[in-house]
């Protein structure tokens, strides 16, 4: 096995495949990824996570198809962290430990595995918008990003194209300023039957004096065959597994580099410092190999350049553990930020038969932006094609029926009626990047002897906000759409969901006393260290990571080259 | 009657999926799903089922038997068996519609739900063809069939 590379990328997730390939690319470096996880990337791996996930009996839960894996062992996840701050703090076996300053759980989990958390997301892939790079400036709120909308635009581009988004040009071209200089590789997924019920009786209606439009939401899900991969053919599990893999996962990257002969793909294996050379560089990657007949015992590789790509939490738990590596500002895993979320359920007028196509298709953007930005965030809204998602399955409408009495003759019709009703609005609010919310190691080990996560965390009243503002929007949309709203009537104090979508904690700054990284993605105190992924964010926004956190990794590796060259 | 005959019979009377029973082709269809159903339920219930089982059964054993209907269903209802194992009972339905089921009821908020076991005919579930939809991961259609009313 060689020891020396001339790039090594930790994680093998979305962001470090893309940076693997667009760096392969070039034709002139020998590549080392270095992946905890160790699951095959075949079609014989997803046909058996489905059949895992087939016999779990709890399905829905991003970690059902995975559950098999070895891997749970040696690279733990937070696998219960949707749990209040509590029942994680009272269960000793808990991945995420907490400060006593911590005033909210923090929820978000992700996989370790070879292919990483693109294997259970949604693949909802909107854009940010111009504001969201200045929310500093425009808003006073939070931070700027050291790049704007424009400057990332080409690379927006490139990364709907790598991961196949499909999308209506038409919809999204201009949407709060954001133009887009190409169309999207593939035509929008065509709406379902109930989303057109319901864009017939709110498009261009008003809701909390903001005209409301309904548009399909930009998804790397694939609407015709693309890159050798199917149409969607909705399965409706898009969350935790896309049986066909029409949604991209980061697997499509990893296998082009397979055939690959300048690039190695080594598993099971965590880093677990980075070492530094006499020059300041970084100049080992140490790591434990699980499957080794020792596995605690550390083994090292050196590359010029490093790359972290180990998602929002380990990335910046690999530095803390290395003795200070990179971390001049003091910012290394603190700005720790999630889209906190909530739904508002419904029962619409008429059956719209959820649960048929993809989980959601389309969205509203109309609250994501606007002068209430200086006081509270905005959010953006989807519109759910699986019933209450979170809040209630089908499950539960049977068990209320039954709980009514209503068995026997009764029952059949009452499911007919009601399931078919079911319909939510969720929306997805934006944290600030606060120092206080942080992750630092715990005392606490994993088998590997590896420090957990410690975290503090506070989902702070700008969010708690626009959560409230998002509960009575909820509301007047469903009054506009003649549904009567089920379950809760306010927004419940202290309540919400986790969106899993974990940045800020290798913050991207111009500013090397308050930030992890520059404009490049390039550490402002380590010359060959740099960092993808979504922990550089500079601002949570109110869209779905993945599409951005996939054009800054291109663009870094760009970058990378130019340096390198 | 055997276990398995009495367990499809009390099944359909609950679920109100009477065709289960009353059409020879789904009962055809039904009896080995039955059959791995009550072996499922039996592991977890083992002391609650059979008594649901055997008050069933006794109501059933009238002759001519009685027909599978919500007259029937009251009768049961009313039997000290059924008070008791309530909880197996909805079980019974929920392991027919989803093929999965739960070991408890669950505890009152905010501890978190039970979770559900399998019962291992996911795809079989009696829910997806009632709401006019496919069990979730198991969709047979082609590209943008939602798009259409069912």
């Amino acid at each position: 096995m060689a020891t020396s590379y001339d790039i090594i990328i930790v994680g093998s997730g979305v962001a470090g495949a893309l940076c693997a390939w667009k760096l392969s690319q070039y034709g002139r470096y020998k590549i080392l990824i270095l992946e905890a996880g160790d699951n095959a990337i075949t079609r014989g791996q997803r046909v058996e996570f489905h059949h895992t996930m087939d016999v779990q009996g709890n399905r829905g839960d991003m970690y059902a198809p995975y559950m098999d894996l070895e891997s749970r062992i040696f690279a733990p996840v937070a696998e219960k962290a949707q749990r209040e701050l509590n029942d994680q703090k009272n269960d000793p076996n808990n991945y995420y430990d907490y400060t006593s300053a911590s005033v909210d759980a923090f929820k978000a989990g992700y996989n370790r595995m070879v292919g990483g958390s693109t294997w259970s997301w949604r693949g909802n892939t909107p854009r940010f918008i111009p504001s969201d790079f200045k929310l500093k400036s425009k808003f006073g709120r939070g931070r700027d990003w050291p790049l704007d909308y424009n400057e990332l635009e080409p690379w927006y581009c490139s990364a709907e194209e790598e991961l196949g988004v499909s999308g209506n040009h038409e919809e999204w071209d201009g949407l709060h300023g954001g133009y887009r200089s190409r169309a999207f590789p593939m035509r929008g997924i065509p709406l379902g039957y109930a989303d057109q019920l319901i864009k017939k009786r709110i498009d261009g209606k008003t809701a909390r004096g903001t005209k409301v439009r309904v548009v399909t939401t930009p998804q790397a899900r694939n609407s015709a065959d693309y890159d050798g991969r199917p149409a969607c053919e909705g399965h409706s599990n898009c969350i935790p597994l896309c049986p066909i893999q029409a949604k991209y996962d980061a697997t499509v990257h990893l296998r082009r580099l397979a055939k690959d002969p300048n690039v190695e793909l080594r598993k099971a294996v965590v880093v677990t410092r980075l070492g530094k050379g006499k020059d300041g560089q970084v100049s080992e990657v140490y790591y434990k190999s699980w499957h080794s007949d020792e596995p605690q015992n550390e083994h090292s590789v050196s590359g010029k350049v490093v790359v972290l790509a180990a998602h929002a939490i380990e990335t910046p738990k690999i530095l803390l553990m290395s003795n200070g590596l990179g971390n001049k500002s003091g910012q290394v895993g603190r700005n720790l930020m999630d889209h906190i979320q909530f739904e508002v359920t419904a029962s619409f007028p008429e059956p719209i038969y959820p649960f048929r196509g993809p989980q959601s298709i389309s969205s509203i953007e109309a609250f994501r932006d606007g002068p209430f930005r200086n006081t509270r965030s905005g959010f953006r809204m989807t519109i759910g094609n699986d019933g209450w998602g979170r809040t209630g399955t089908p499950a539960k409408v049977i068990g209320d029926l039954l709980k009514e009495g209503k068995y026997g003759s009764a029952l059949p019709p009452a499911i007919a009626d009601q399931i078919p009703r079911m319909l939510r609005l969720g929306f997805s609010t934006e944290m600030l990047a606060e120092p206080a919310n942080r992750v630092e190691l715990s005392s606490k080990k994993d088998a590997l002897g590896i420090p957990r996560p410690l975290i503090t965390f506070d989902v702070g009243d700008y969010t708690r906000a626009a959560l409230q503002e998002g509960f009575e929007t909820s509301k007047e949309l469903f009054k506009l759409m003649d549904a009567k709203v089920v379950g809760d009537q306010e927004m419940p104090k202290g309540k919400w969901n986790t969106a899993a979508h974990i940045m800020g904690t290798c913050i991207m700054g111009d500013d090397p006393a308050d930030s992890v990284v520059n404009r490049w993605g390039r550490s402002h105190d380590v010359p060959n260290l740099w960092i993808v992924g979504s922990s550089v964010f500079s601002t949570s926004a109110t869209a779905n990571p993945t599409l951005t956190l996939a054009a800054l990794s291109l663009r870094t590796a760009a970058a990378i080259n130019r340096e390198m060259l | 009657m055997d276990d398995t005959t009495a367990f499809l019979e009390l099944s359909a009377l609950l679920t109100g999926r009477y065709n289960i029973v009353t059409d020879p082709e789904d009962k055809r269809l039904s009896m080995p799903i039955a059959a791995e159903y009550r072996r499922r339920l039996m592991a977890v219930f083992s002391a609650r089922l059979p008594p649901l089982l055997e008050a069933y059964k006794t109501l059933a054993s009238t002759a001519p038997p009685p027909p599978i209907n919500d007259s029937l269903l009251a009768t049961l209802r009313a039997t000290q068996e059924f008070k008791d194992n309530e909880l197996v009972a909805q079980q019974i339905v929920n392991i027919w519609y989803f093929s999965q089921f739960k070991a408890e009821a669950d505890p009152p908020a905010p501890a978190p739900a039970a979770p559900f076991l399998d019962g291992g005919f996911y795809e079989e579930g009696l829910v997806w063809p009632l709401i006019k939809a496919h069990p979730i991961g198991f969709s047979h259609q082609p590209h943008g069939y939602w798009t259409k009313q069912p």
